[in-house]
This record gives structure tokens, sequence and C-alpha cells, in this order.
């Protein structure tokens, strides 16, 4: 094969393969995104949509039988009637509850009046409010914001646990070598190994004792242990990338060894700063199986979405605290993936 | 690397370590030991066998060991295969590489609970999954399969397949960062005596990569074992057993039954078991056949 | 038919830099060339070109009669030695050394023959059993050198294999590479930024500035005949003494004054100059390397104060200050010259090389 055509062959074999990888990605994601600003009422069809609406091709039509009004609104050629009333606030309550269109009644009476007078069904637009779930889910349920607010907490605190001890170990690893170093770091490992479930059962007794259940704190204490072990593991492998000569340079021109390792060693190792915070704050952020075991009524975010999941049937408002939920990881993963090779060159077990 | 100062034993920043000591003393030695020794004790703290015994006399618990082992083998293979060919892929560094790599790493910002909702919303009857096969025209809009009613092996490579989209990128980022750290002139210099791509791949880039390899697939593994919220809020508790969604049904479902703290302390320290025992046949099986190091 | 023609080579990267520029050379067999510039000539990007590691943009290789240009390293029967030296951490030595003949599907046994053979050229038996991370950087770079040479290739690639190497090992291996070509008589291509290793071991030496050929020679024509002024402010150590002068006459005598600077430098007689005649009051680059500058008793002619002595065993370097800059002058041997002494200049007419002020060639004249 000649060099052009082989360069033809490896460039449609590289797009294939990016679009591949591109869809198989963002596919179920724009499904869930539109899942998430889908109204109940669309949330019941099949097939669902990828994109989402933004409002309802619709038509009311007047019924003298009747007396009443019917909505239709179009589903694939036809329109199909949803929901048949005269009363104005029956129907605002309906297109609120299930269309996610807020309307009063004074315009639903202006819309039958209309209806009224023509001798076939009106087309009309229900422009959706499109960020309705998330404020169902946010500001009209009970306790959610209270929720987030204690995921943030519970994630501070193990960042702050996490780094002032693991920093501090992953330092002493990386710049000294005594007896015990070896076993210390492979036992760090071995911590990751115990099944976080089965230490919360033993661990909900001694918070309950000291008085922190129900508290993030609590979270916080438990997300630690694992996450110290891996911050002081991915700290220690960029101490020891860090020059020893750098830090020795600060101290002969007068620092105290303290104010080297604020201003010398610690900046240079900001990467792997920013980055044990991002899983420190993922581990908080994310779980919900301890928080299930260590709260009651203080969730976090994500225990909240977890019970919203099993207790509600259509899964648009789950999905809109899903949404919430995902947005602080995608930011942290799109800041650190610029370190990712600083974090994971070096180490190895 | 520094020698502690001859200031004396006392002075040693080793001292320093003594909280982080303390801490793990408290909040995981502590707690591990007495989920063990619960595990070993009958309702009176008489050392005794038999909550083992009876664990394993339940079905439930017999599938869920089954299904735990199936499931880790058969999601470390799949997804070492491919996080490898994805890392060797943006390796390449093409134009828009970065975007791309942010592109692969969303699944992994996922918290479990929205995995969860996704991957329902997903695969009920008019999930979006069958939606779009119906949009592809792979799947007829009036008899859409319901791949919820998946049970035992099907239900668990169904597991499987779920749990590689959200979890392929952070196995990959550890390949990437290691095949990153490459020094380039290996393959070069393999290209230039004779080898092909292929040959260069198994012979010199695999070899190499190895520790790096191990990490991601340990770290890999011991996740794998401990799978459950998937299973359950796509199955429900009870339907596909894992060892984890045991204790958990224990812990959550169950919570005031007879045996259930006593089963769930059993079912940890089987997976940590579990854990330990593979982690290290692993470790020995690779073995380390680089004597003194391995970055030359 | 030369054994290895470069043809209008030419590299551009994606980003629109261009390193290698419509190169241009030709190499017979068995010859020692080295590739020599400064960082970011494009002697490297030769070099990977022929090695096919780079890719061609224009141009083409043509190796003992076969066009190699878009050919994969694998298929052109080369060998290379790494400024890394590439040597794989999870192969033994002996597995390294193997490894290329192995792909060539050559038979066991005469792998493990070959295997000695030039572990003992390379002085590495000893360690044929060894991983490299248990080997010092010098014996690593003996097991690169050995796995190219198990290899008979056509072409030997050479990416600054010393460069890494402390100032005595370097010495030494030098001289051990030459002693390797002499035995095997393979062409090879090296490449470096070290004048004194190019002086040492080419048969020719090819001086690269900023992707183009300055200049193609001997040690000699390349050191005491520069072409250009790239050339002969490149190659000497300590460098030639470089002015803008303008050329005049001054009582049958040749004499090169600079803008604003003291006294005017006495180049010798007039009639040494023959074909000066067309530069007279014109500038010129004046180039004149140290060791051609001799030291007289002060007789009036290019007196000058010396500044600083240093002496170096087998010779000295004196610094002075001559047409208002820095001038360096070598002598051999130990020297009984004190700072602050005046001294007066003699400069060889034969060694002094002119170059033009807007082309930077060299002026002829003779």
């Amino acid at each position: 094969m000649s060099v052009r055509r082989r360069k033809l062959w490896s460039r449609t074999v590289f797009l294939l393969i990016l679009v591949t990888v591109a869809s198989v990605v963002l596919l179920p994601v724009l499904y869930f995104l539109t899942i998430s600003f889908a109204s109940n009422y669309e949330a019941y069809q099949f097939p669902a949509k990828i994109f989402p609406t933004f409002s309802y091709p619709a038509r009311l039509r007047y019924n003298a039988d009747t007396e009443n009004y019917t909505l239709l609104i179009k589903k694939g050629a036809d329109f199909e009637a949803v929901k048949t009333t005269s009363d104005t606030s029956d129907f605002s309550l309906y297109c609120k509850s299930q269309l996610n269109v807020l309307i009063s009644p004074p315009e639903v009476e202006a819309l039958f009046g209309k209806a009224k007078d023509a001798d076939q069904a009106i087309p009309i637009k229900l422009k959706k409010d499109f960020f309705r779930n998330y404020v169902v889910f946010f500001i009209l349920a009970e306790g959610t914001m209270r929720a987030l607010v204690n995921s943030l907490k519970a994630a501070g605190w193990t960042i702050l646990i996490s780094l002032v001890l693991g920093g501090v170990t992953g330092y002493i690893l990386a710049r000294y070598k005594f007896r015990f170093s070896t076993t210390f770091s492979t036992s760090l490992l071995v911590v990751r190994m115990f099944p976080a479930v089965a230490l919360s059962l033993p661990l909900v007794v001694y918070i309950i004792r000291m008085n922190l259940y129900d508290t993030p704190f609590a979270l916080a204490i438990v997300y630690s242990v694992p996450n110290i072990a891996l911050t002081a593991w991915i700290t220690s492998s960029i101490f020891k990338g860090i020059s020893v000569e750098l830090e020795e340079a600060a101290m002969v021109f007068g620092a105290t060894r303290l104010k080297t390792l604020l201003t010398i060693t610690f900046p240079l190792a900001f990467p792997a700063i920013v980055a044990s915070s991002l899983y420190a704050f993922l581990a908080a952020w994310n779980d919900s199986i301890t928080a299930l075991i260590m709260t009651n009524n203080n969730p976090t975010l994500a225990l909240l979405v977890y019970r919203t999941v099993g207790s509600s049937t259509i899964p648009n408002l789950p999905a809109a605290g899903a949404v919430v939920l995902l947005l602080p990881s995608l930011v942290f993963t799109f800041i650190i993936k610029n370190y990712i090779n600083q974090l994971w060159g070096r180490v190895a077990l | 690397m520094r020698v502690p100062r001859r200031s004396g034993f006392f002075k040693s920043p080793v001292w320093f370590l003594v909280p982080v000591v303390i801490y793990y003393a408290a909040f995981w030695i502590r707690p591990t030991i007495s989920v063990i020794i619960e595990s070993f004790t009958d309702k009176d703290g008489v050392f005794t066998f038999s909550n083992y015994v009876r664990l394993f006399s339940q079905g439930a618990v017999r599938t869920a060991f089954f299904n735990t082992v199936l499931f880790t083998l058969g999601s470390a293979v799949l997804q070492f295969v491919l996080a490898f060919a994805l890392a060797l892929w943006l390796n390449r560094k093409f134009r828009f590489s970065n975007l791309v790599l942010f592109i692969t790493l969303i699944p992994m910002a996922f918290p479990p609970a929205a995995v969860g909702i996704l991957w329902k919303t997903g695969l009920y009857r008019f999930g979006w999954i069958n939606s779009f096969l119906c949009a592809l025209g792979l799947m007829n809009p009036a008899n859409p399969v319901d791949w919820m009613s998946f049970r035992n092996l099907n239900a668990v490579l169904l597991l499987i397949t779920v749990d590689t989209w959200t979890v392929l990128p952070s196995v990959m980022i550890i390949l990437l960062a290691g095949l990153q750290n490459f020094n380039k002139e290996f393959e070069e210099a393999g290209w230039v005596f004779g080898a092909n791509k292929f040959q260069t791949l198994k012979d010199i880039v695999f070899p190499i990569m190895k520790p790096t390899i191990i990490t991601a697939m340990i770290l890999r593994m011991i996740a794998a074992v401990q799978v459950w919220l998937i299973a359950v809020m796509i199955f429900g508790y009870n339907v596909v057993p894992f060892l984890v969604e045991r204790i958990a049904y224990n812990v959550d479902v169950i919570t005031f039954a007879k045996y259930a703290r006593k089963d769930a302390y059993t079912i940890s320290v089987i997976v940590a078991a579990i854990v330990l025992v593979s982690v290290s046949m692993y470790l020995r099986a690779s073995g380390d056949r680089q004597k003194g190091g391995e970055t030359a | 038919m030369s054994y290895l023609k470069l043809s209008s080579l030419k590299k551009t990267y994606p980003n629109g830099v261009t390193a290698v520029k419509d190169l241009d050379l030709e190499i017979e067999k068995g010859e020692f060339v080295v590739l020599l510039g400064p960082s970011g000539c494009g002697k490297t990007t030769t070099l990977r070109m022929l090695a096919g590691l780079e890719e061609v943009t224009e141009g083409s290789i043509i190796l003992d009669g076969k066009d190699i240009t878009s050919l994969p390293p694998r298929q052109r029967n080369i060998s290379m030695i790494f400024q890394s030296y590439a040597v794989w951490p999870h192969m033994t030595v002996a597995e390294n050394i193997a490894y290329p003949l192995r792909l060539r599907k050559m038979d066991k046994r005469a792998i493990a023959s070959k295997v000695q053979e030039v572990a003992r050229i390379c002085n590495i038996a000893d360690y044929l059993d060894r991983y490299p991370a248990q080997l010092s950087g010098g014996q690593r770079q003996r097991v690169a050198v050995a796995r190219a040479l198990a290899v008979n290739s056509k072409l030997s690639l050479m990416d600054e294999p010393l460069s890494n190497l402390d100032a005595k090992l370097r010495v030494s291996v030098r001289t051990f590479l030459k002693e390797i070509h002499r035995k095997t008589g393979a062409t090879t291509i090296f490449v470096t930024h070290d004048q004194a290793e190019a002086m040492a071991l080419a048969d020719r030496i090819v001086v690269m500035n900023e992707g183009r050929i300055e200049q193609v020679g001997s040690t000699r024509e390349i050191y005491s005949e520069c072409e250009s002024l790239f050339t002969a402010q490149f190659m000497g150590t300590p460098p030639a003494n470089i002015q803008r002068v303008a050329l005049a006459s001054s009582q049958g005598r040749l004499v090169a004054a600079a803008r604003d600077a003291g006294a005017a430098l006495d180049l010798g007689d007039r009639s040494a100059f023959p074909a000066i005649g067309r530069l007279m009051g014109g500038e010129v680059f004046l180039a004149v390397r140290p060791e051609n500058i001799g030291i007289v008793e002060p007789n009036g002619i290019n007196e000058t104060t010396i500044e600083i002595v240093e002496p170096q065993g087998a010779y000295t370097i004196l610094v002075t200050h001559v047409l208002g800059s820095e001038w360096k002058i070598m002598l051999e041997g130990d020297v009984d010259i004190r700072i602050g002494q005046k001294v007066s200049l003699k400069i060889d007419p034969a060694k002094v090389m002119l170059y033009d002020v807007q082309t930077t060639k060299r002026i002829s004249l003779s």
C-alpha cells in the first residue's frame, strides 16, 4: 500500500475510534441530562428523546357536547389527548405538575376563551419552565439544600484531615528512611483493602459515644481513613521528585525548616496537593453507603439522591439531583486531567 | 535519602507520624479487630465458626460469592484490555487529545448514586438504551428488551458492562500516566533493531509498564470485589447478590433481624480475606523479574 | 555512486518550524561522518530521518542503491546508539544484545556466540547476566554499543552517545569507538555538539547551523579553512578571536582598525596578502586563532599588556585587549609571563581568516 493510502486508512480508523469513544461516553450523558429536564409527561414517553425540549407543540379543543376543553400534545404524527377539564385551576395544576409548564388560571381562562370561539382545535404553545425539576428538587423539596451543605462540610473536613495527616506522612516517607518505612508504606496500602462498609458498623458505635453521630465531621473521619493513605502515597512520590537540594539551598540561606516547607516544598508539590484534594473531595462527595450508616436526619446530597431514587418511580427528579451531584466532580476532573501525569507517573506498588 | 540527625531519637521527624498512627489505631485497627472478633464469636462472646457456617449455608451468600468472583475477574480482564488500548491511543497526542481525554474522563466523575440513576433509566424497558436502539432501527419499538429482567450470568455480564463504562477512565489514567513517563527511546530502539509495532508492544512496552499495570489492576480489583451499589440500584436487593450487597442488605434492609449484624461483620471479613488473597496471588504471579529496581 | 545519498532533505514540523532545510550530502561506504553543530541546528533531526524515526517532509535518502525514505526503521538495516542508551531495563545485558538478533531469526547458537563475541570486544562479558539497573552509566553505554555492534547493519547511527559520560570516560570511550570503526569498517553517522569529539573521530565533519550545512570537510579543512564565519567561531577551543575591522595599508604593512578602539592591529607585511587590494578601506570580519598569535619582547608593533594568565599544563592561555576587545592567545607549554607584563603580538599572516561582512563567507586571499 502506498504511503498516501496508508495515511488515509489510518486517518479513517482514527476518526472511527474517536467517534466511537465520544459517542459511548456522551450519548448516555446526553440522555441523562435530557431526563433531568424532562417533565413527568415526557418521562413516560418512549422512545426517549436525546435532546431536551423547550416547549410542547399542543392544541386546545373545545368540546361543545361536554362543555369542557381537551389538551392535545403532538406525539409522532398525531396529537394525543392528555387532559380534559373545564376547571381552569385543574388545568393549571396539570400543566405545572405534569408538563413543567407554568400557566396561571387567568391565562388558562384566556386560552379557553379562544378555543371556544374557534370551530376546531387551536394550536397553542406551551413553554416549559426549563429548570423546574431542579427548582423542585432543590428548593421546594425539603432538606435538599441542607444536604448539599452537609456534603460540602464533610468534603471540606475530609480534604483538611487527609492533606494534613497524609501530606505530612508523605513528606516523611519521601525524605527519611527509618526502620519501619517500608512496612509503613505497605500497610497504608493494606488499609485500602478492607471494605469501608464493614468499618462503618463498629465506627458508628464510637461515633455515637463521641456524640458526633449524624454530623458531617463524623463522616469526614471515616472518609479520611483510606484517603490519608492515598494522599500519603501520592504526595510521597511527588516529594521524592522534588530535589532535596532545593530545600537545602533555602536552609543554607537562612530559612527555617518550616518556612522552607511552606515557601518552597509545598508550592512545588502543588499539583499533588490539588490532585489529592480532588480524590479526598470525591470520596466524601460521592459516597452514599457510609452516609447511610452514619447519618439519620442530616444526610449528604449523595445519600439524599440515593434515597430519592428508591422512593420515586419517575426518574426525572432524582436525575436532576444527580446532575447537581455530578457537577463538582466534573469540574474537578477537568482541572486535574493535566496533573495526572505527575500524580500517577511515578507511583508504583 | 537522609539519615535522622545525630540529635537523637526524640528529635527525629518520625515523631510527626505519631498523629497518623494514632488516627489509624483508633479508626481502623480497632474497628477492624472488633469486626474480626465479632465474626468469630457468637452472641455470648464464645469463639465459634457458626457465623461462617450459617452464612455459607445460605444460597444467597454462595451465589453472592460466585457472582463477586465472576464480576471481579470478568471486569478486570475487560477493563484492562480496553483501558490499555485507550491509553495507547490517547498517548499519541493528536490535535484535540486534551479535549478527548476530558471526555473519556467524564464517566469517572459520576458518583455511584448518579451512575445508578443513569443506568436504571437506561436499562428499563422504556429506557434510553432501547430508545437509542430503536432510533438506529435495531429494535422494534413495540417489543423492547427488558434488560432488568436479566438474571444470573446475564445479569452479571450486564453489570460488568455498566461498570466498565463508569470505571474505565480511572484505570486508563493510571496506564496513560505510565505511558507518558515512558522513555520513548526504548520503543525507538525496538523499531531500529527490527521489531514491528506489535513486537515492540509485546516485548518492550508491556514488560516495562508492568509496575504501572499491576498498580492499576490491584486498585481496580479491590474496588471490584466491593461492588454493590449498581447491582442494587438496577436490580434491587436480593436479585443479583454480591458479597458487599449482602452486607448492605443486612445493614440497610433487615437491620434488626436476628443475625443481621453478625452476618454483616462476617461477610466483611470474608471480603477482606478475598481481597488480601487475590492481591497477594496477583503480586506473586506477576513476579518481580526486575531485580534491583524498575527504571533505567 | 556514493553509498549514502541525502538529496534535498527537508523537515518541517506541523507547527511550522523547519528543522532541516534542503540538505544535500553524499557519504562513502565505510566513512565515519560526524554531524556537528550547536543545539537546534538540525543534526539530530537529520539523524532521526536517516533512522526513520522522523518523517521526511521533502527529499530522499538512498542507501546502497535503495530508496529508504519512506521505509520504517526496521526495514532499513541500520543500528543505532541512543543518547540515553535505551538499554531495555527489563532484559539482562545478554538479552538486550540478543533481542535484535532474535528478531532477525538468527539461530540460537549463533546468537549466543555473537553475544559473547561483542561482549568481549566491549568489555562487558562479566555483566551478561546483570540487569541495566545494576550497571553504571558507562557500562550501560557499552551495552548499547555492543547491541549495535552485534547487528551487521549497513549504517551505524550514533546520537550523542558520549554526552552523558563524565569527561575522562568520554575520552576513553571515544578512542574505543574509533577502534571499533577501524575493525568493522561500518559506515557511521555520529551526531555531537562537541568539536573535540568531532575532530578526533571523523573522517569528515559536517558542520550544521540552523538546518543547513555550513561546511563539509576533513578535520583540517573544517578547522583551518573555515568557509564561513560560523564555522570559524564554532570551531576551536578557546574560540577564534573575531572582530569587525577596516583594513588599511600603513607603511607597507596591512593593518586592521576597529571603530573607536585604540591602536590598529598590525597583521604583517603587505606582500603576504597579495589579493588584498579590493578590500582596502572596506570592512571585513577578522578571525585569528589563539594559537596563531605569538609573543615577543615589546618591539613597537602590536604592543599590549597581558591581563590574565591561565596555565593549562600542556599550554597556556593569555588574555589581553586588542582593538578594544578581549583577545586570547594560546602558547605551548608553561610560559614565564606575568600579569601586567608588556609584550608585542606577532600574527602569522598565513593563518589570518577574513570574512565578508554581508555574506559571512570566506574571502579568498590567493
